[in-house]
């Protein structure tokens, strides 16, 4: 053999074994791939595109759980939540969701048997120090804890900080001071209350905040169908109080006449000085860049002996579907209600964790004073109704309330057409 | 050589009857689709009815007439009924009317024929979302042309909410069908116009017949096949109508614009699938048995006259 051949030889099986050396290192890194537990996650809680930035950020700092998002709860709430309900009862769902809504659905969850018990969990991780009782109440079904509240909503009012600074309003604390605030507001030629209801929204909701505002936790029985409507003297009270706005000019005219984005204009151009809205209009104000600024205030109650400061609650909520890995899912959990991740979570997307965490004085000053506001007054927000009422009954108070609002019903009135609405519907199912 | 003799085959007694399949085997393609994306679908919803259903659970509850008892004796189903007539009644004749007149209006004039037809069809081709939304920006109480047009012209007493004023708010929504609608009409009568014989009109002229004349006594009875047409397709369209007063009002205030279809959509979005389909069903019995019943009225009006 001569020395060229043995050279050629020699080459060639190293190129063999070079090749060989990579296909191994790629074998590898398959196996290890394959070693990841993939969790299968709808939603973490937050809106499409932040969603994708956590999944991103979690898959970075984790090599032995990977996340595959899919952006499926695209629907409507009734959607998403049937979605979702008959997703886990198949096992054909996501292993950890975020977002739940708690109450009603989350109790329609529990019943399919496919939602996993964390009352360990919470006592293992220490979480249950983090959240506060009432919470702790909303996701506990007959004594055990099927959720974890993720974030936190709180309904107030936003307010045009310049214009109370030049007619020198201080916020009111108290009905009667709201009150003034508002007949100053009017005679200064503005509009005190935002309301455009046309095509129904958020008619129920803003009725409902009055109603929470009077009757506290005399209305979430009313909700849930224990005490009829008719029989809720605070109800009407607060219905009062709604109505008042209209009647005595503090809303803008038309307001059925116009639609909720329509009357957010109004706010926005300064033609309105106050609008009553959640944590999520803050990420609508940023966009909408008015040339004032906004700031925030609890409406006052009507009724100051109220057990009940606003009307809002748990935004959405974490849960585990029994089928899924449990390691794997709770290692999600972790992350996901860690203090960073929800710091990030307010400073970027404007959301407020509903467990305790340091809120951070450099964030928009906005989101400071709500999220502040929100985690002293924890214990005093109430429950979003529709996590109550059926969805049918839900969309039929809003076209009630129009009625109300339109001059077609009185107070009394709209409580009569509530209860046969509602009790009509709960006896045909 | 043996020799088989086969006996003459005897012809059947009676009449003979020859299918030819080959006209069959052309529609068959159309059959199938009808009846997969036309028929199948109405029967379905109509075997849906009788069973309670969130159109996701792979159960459901046969429970008879129970959707169809619950549906008659709802007072909001017989208000989106009654405003659906109200509809009806307006549709046959304002957009028609105004499709006839102006379909002879372009018919009669020389110049500009072509600008003014597509002008006035333009209208009928954009999308009804697009129609509600410009009529939305058009009532809004505040930033809405209506209203300071109306003031304009001296007419500042008519100004109002017109969405908002449960009185009028299915009729301003009226409104803004008959500007999607009227243009089908017209171009439709336009094609029968032009079907006429100019021979008629010609007669006509030099008999003296002045422009009224000739509309009531050749124009109107020559379109006759035409006005069934575009009216049972306003009849249609009236009873189905959703789009435009979904975006408009959601069917509110207080369901002063509520129609059939919203009430529907209403119960799908509750997953109320049984309701859903009961009402429709029921919404579709009626306009069969008025389509059909105007139909037969004109053959029979055509036919005895």
């Amino acid at each position: 053999m001569s020395k060229n051949q043995i050279t050629m030889l020699l080459q060639r099986l190293s190129m063999i074994l070079l090749i060989a050396l990579l296909l191994g290192l790629l074998s590898l890194a398959s196996v290890a791939a394959q070693d990841a537990t993939d969790i299968l996650v709808w939603s973490l809680g937050y809106s499409g595109d932040y969603n994708d930035t956590l999944v991103e950020r979690f898959n970075e700092a984790h090599d032995d759980v990977q996340i595959t998002y899919e952006d499926v709860l695209t629907g409507t709430f009734t959607e998403n939540n049937q979605k979702v309900r008959i997703a886990l009862e198949n096992e054909a769902g996501p292993h950890v969701l975020g977002g739940v809504d708690v109450g009603a659905n989350l109790q329609a969850l529990v019943s399919t048997g496919q939602v996993r018990d964390l009352t360990e969990y919470y006592r293992a991780s220490g979480l249950i120090d983090r959240i506060p009782p009432n919470l702790l109440a909303q996701v506990t079904v007959e004594g055990r804890i099927y959720a974890i509240p993720q974030n936190m909503e709180s309904v107030g009012i936003f307010y045009n900080k310049d214009l109370f600074a030049e007619m020198e309003l201080d916020v009111p604390s108290e009905w009667a001071e709201y009150i003034d605030v508002l007949e100053a507001v009017k005679d200064a030629g503005y509009y005190g209350y935002t309301m455009g209801l046309a095509g129904g929204w958020p008619s129920a909701l803003m009725a409902s905040m009055f109603m929470y505002s009077s009757a506290g936790s005399e209305y979430i029985d009313v909700l849930s169908g224990t005490q009829p409507w008719t029989d809720c003297d605070n109800c009407l009270d607060g219905l009062n109080a709604f109505y008042g706005m209209v009647e005595n000019g503090y809303a803008n005219p038309e307001p059925l006449g116009i639609d909720y984005d329509q009357s957010l204009d109004l706010f926005y151009q300064g033609i309105n000085a106050m609008v009553l809205n959640g944590p999520w209009f803050i990420d609508a104000s940023v966009s909408a860049a008015p040339d004032f600024e906004i700031g925030f205030f609890y409406l006052p109650a009507v009724n100051p002996n109220t057990d009940i400061k606003t009307l809002g609650g748990i935004g959405g909520s974490i849960i585990i579907a029994e089928y899924a890995d449990v390691d794997a899912a709770f290692k999600v959990v972790d992350w996901l209600t860690s203090e960073d991740v929800a710091v990030q979570a307010l400073r970027e997307a404007f959301v407020l964790p509903a467990f305790s965490i340091d809120v951070p004085e450099d964030i928009d000053p906005l989101t400071y004073q709500i999220a502040s506001e929100t985690a002293a007054n924890v214990d005093k927000i109430g429950f979003w109704p529709v996590t109550y009422l059926p969805p049918k009954v839900f969309g039929d108070m809003n076209q009630i309330v129009q009625g109300m609002i339109g001059g077609m019903l009185s107070p009394e009135e709209l409580l009569s057409e509530m209860q046969e609405t509602h009790s009509t519907y709960l006896a045909e199912n | 050589m043996a020799q088989s003799f086969s006996a003459p085959r005897k012809r059947a007694a009676g009449p003979r009857f020859r299918i030819d399949l080959m006209p069959y085997l052309f529609i068959l393609p159309a059959v199938i689709i009808y009846v997969i994306f036309n028929l199948g679908p109405v029967l379905a919803s109509f075997f849906l009815s009788f069973f309670r259903w969130d159109l996701l659970s792979p159960t459901t509850e046969f429970i008879g007439f129970k959707h169809y008892n619950f549906i008659l004796n709802d007072a909001r189903f017989w208000n989106a009924l009654s405003h659906n007539f109200i509809f009806l009644g307006l549709a046959v004749v304002i957009p028609v009317s105004m499709g006839l007149f102006l379909a002879v209006f372009i018919y009669e004039i020389r110049k500009g024929r072509v600008f003014f037809r597509a002008a006035l069809f333009l209208p009928a081709i954009f999308s009804g979302v697009v129609i509600a939304y410009v009529w939305k920006w058009i009532y809004h109480p505040f930033a809405g042309v209506l209203n300071p047009i109306l003031e304009l012209v001296g007419l500042g007493a008519f100004t109002q909410s017109w969405l908002g004023n449960p009185k009028i708010a299915l009729y301003s929504t009226f409104i803004a069908y008959t500007w999607a609608s009227f243009g089908y009409s017209m171009v439709i009568f336009l094609a029968g116009l032009q079907d006429i014989s100019t021979d008629i009109f010609d007669a006509a002229r030099v008999d003296g017949a002045n422009f009224r004349q000739k509309l009531f006594y050749i124009t109107i009875p020559c379109l006759y096949d035409v006005f069934t047409f575009v009216i049972t397709l306003r009849i249609f369209t009236a009873m189905g109508v959703f789009g435009v007063i979904y975006i408009l009002t959601g069917g509110g205030p207080f369901y002063s614009s509520d129609v059939i279809d919203i009430y529907v959509f209403r119960m799908i979005g509750n997953y109320e699938m049984g309701w859903a389909t009961a009402a429709a069903t029921v919404n579709t019995v009626v306009v069969v048995f008025i389509s059909t019943g105007f139909i037969k009225w004109r053959e029979w009006r055509s036919w005895s006259s």
